[in-house]
């Protein structure tokens, strides 16, 4: 390439050039672009190179078609009753709509019930380990401590001890809380921490287990959760459904926005 | 000093020549295939593969998958005859063609691969006239394969408008049709892609010189 030609032409406008060459130029700017061309020679060179590619493009090979592209009659066939009916009655625009408030209420309905269910869980997980660490506690006469977890009773150590008149039921006792000193007159001996030991009632139904739990003396099942204490149970599963729910419907709205973009192919876009 | 004007006008005049000659024909065919009859669509078909894989190619430069564009433009055609509005057949079966080569341009700029496979194999030549001299055959050879590379450099967008306009002879307007853009996108893309071009053709500037 010429130096000397090459330093002025730098601050040519090549731009105005190759909108000369395309016919995309007015008056005013074919007079400016051909007073350079006639100044700068690098600037017709770029002119004439523009003609030349131009004309190696139109003369590019093609290579002879690989096959035909005759329509067979399944092929016609396909064609004709191919396109799916849904596209016909939902257009794009219902169809995103649809799709997208589905999407949306379905994945706003799962993060809120996902954090309640998760929020829900952390507190029977919490009861759990109270109840845990309650039947790990030491007792010394006890076998149905578990049962005695399971009525959801959390001992409180410095709670101050019950005395139980001996010969009396267990009915007006809280279940499974009862002090371990109590004596044969029914008083208490010594106060201190107390540990949870076995109503008679409930060693009773150790013995003869009733399907719905133990009965304390009163004819009161414990032993577990009354309906009222399992409601955090029930919620959970309630949650679930809805939870479920949420998702499928995330699920059928992102289906609805994505299937037809992924089914549509090449041919989408096309001016008939 | 060639004139562009000049060279588009004259192409612009040509082309619409060819296309008033088969005009006829191809609306009665039209019409026909609109009737059910599958052998009048097979006929536009035979008229017009020739040029659509020609177009297609220059868009889409591998054999195979210009080929698959072509057939999947057909099917479009075909689906949608009943939305043909009139004027040129060759036109309309052309914007069908390029949208169809837009769509597998987008997908190919994620899973690129080797262009013009057809030039990096020699048992391929360019077609030539018998008597041409085995010299100038070599060299057009040669042109052919440095340009079509530098026309795959492109992107796909400024490609597509040279191609149309330059080889095509569509004009500014029915190329931003085409391409669902502003006529003044299509002028840039096209004097842009231009200039892009001699700077890639730049080291090879000599073979191109007539």
């Amino acid at each position: 390439m010429d130096r000397t030609a090459s330093a002025p032409h730098a601050g040519h406008d090549e731009l105005l050039i190759a909108r000369l060459y395309g016919g995309d130029v007015d008056e005013r700017e074919r007079a400016l672009a051909l007073d350079l061309m006639a100044d700068c020679p690098e600037c017709a060179r770029l002119f004439a190179d523009l003609g030349d590619i131009a004309q190696a493009t139109v003369a590019l090979p093609v290579p002879s078609r690989s096959r035909d592209f005759i329509l067979t009659a399944a092929d016609a066939a396909r064609l004709r009753h191919g396109r799916p009916g849904w596209r016909a009655i939902f257009g794009a625009g219902l169809r995103r709509s649809l799709g997208g408030s589905m999407a949306t209420l379905g994945l706003v309905g799962a993060v809120l019930t996902g954090s309640m269910s998760v929020l829900g869980g952390m507190g029977g997980t919490a009861g759990q380990i109270a109840t845990t660490a309650y039947q790990q506690a030491p007792a010394d006469g006890g076998t149905s401590q578990g049962d005695l977890a399971l009525a959801g009773q959390t001992p409180t150590p410095t709670s101050p001890t019950k005395t139980i008149p001996s010969g009396q039921p267990a009915a007006h006792m809280s279940p499974g809380i009862v002090s371990n000193t109590t004596g044969q007159d029914g008083r208490t001996e010594t106060p201190g921490p107390t540990v949870p030991v076995p109503s008679p009632a409930t060693e009773a139904d150790v013995a003869t287990p009733s399907p719905h739990g133990a009965v304390d003396g009163g004819g009161k099942t414990f032993g577990q959760p009354e309906p009222a204490d399992k409601s955090w149970q029930g919620g959970i599963d309630a949650r679930l459904v809805w939870l479920i729910g949420f998702v499928a419907l995330f699920a059928i709205g992102l289906a609805i926005l994505i299937l037809p973009w992924l089914m549509r192919g090449r041919g989408r876009r096309t001016p008939y | 000093m060639v004139d562009g004007q000049v060279v588009s006008d004259a192409k612009a005049e040509s082309d619409s020549r060819i296309d008033a000659l088969g005009q006829g024909v191809d609306i009665a065919l039209v019409e026909e295939a609109l009737r059910g009859r599958l052998e009048a669509f097979n006929q536009l078909v035979t008229r017009h593969q020739d040029h659509l894989f020609a177009l297609v190619y220059r868009l889409v430069p591998d054999r195979d998958q210009a080929a698959d564009v072509v057939q999947e433009a057909f099917f479009n055609a075909y689906r949608n005859l009943a939305a043909f509005r009139g004027g040129s057949v060759r036109s309309w079966l052309g914007r069908i063609a390029v949208n169809a080569a837009m769509d597998l341009q987008r997908a190919r700029r994620r899973r690129p691969s080797q262009p013009y496979p057809e030039f990096e194999d020699d048992s391929w030549q360019p077609p030539a006239e018998a008597d041409v001299q085995p010299e100038t055959k070599a060299l057009a050879a040669e042109r052919s394969k440095i340009l079509a590379s530098a026309l795959n450099e492109l992107p796909f967008e400024q490609r597509n408008c040279i191609v149309l306009f330059d080889v095509e002879g569509y004009d500014y307007t029915e190329i931003a049709e085409i391409m669902h853009v502003e006529v003044g996108t299509v002028k840039s893309r096209i004097h842009r892609g231009r200039l892009a071009l001699r700077r890639t053709l730049a080291p090879d500037r000599e073979l191109f010189r007539g």
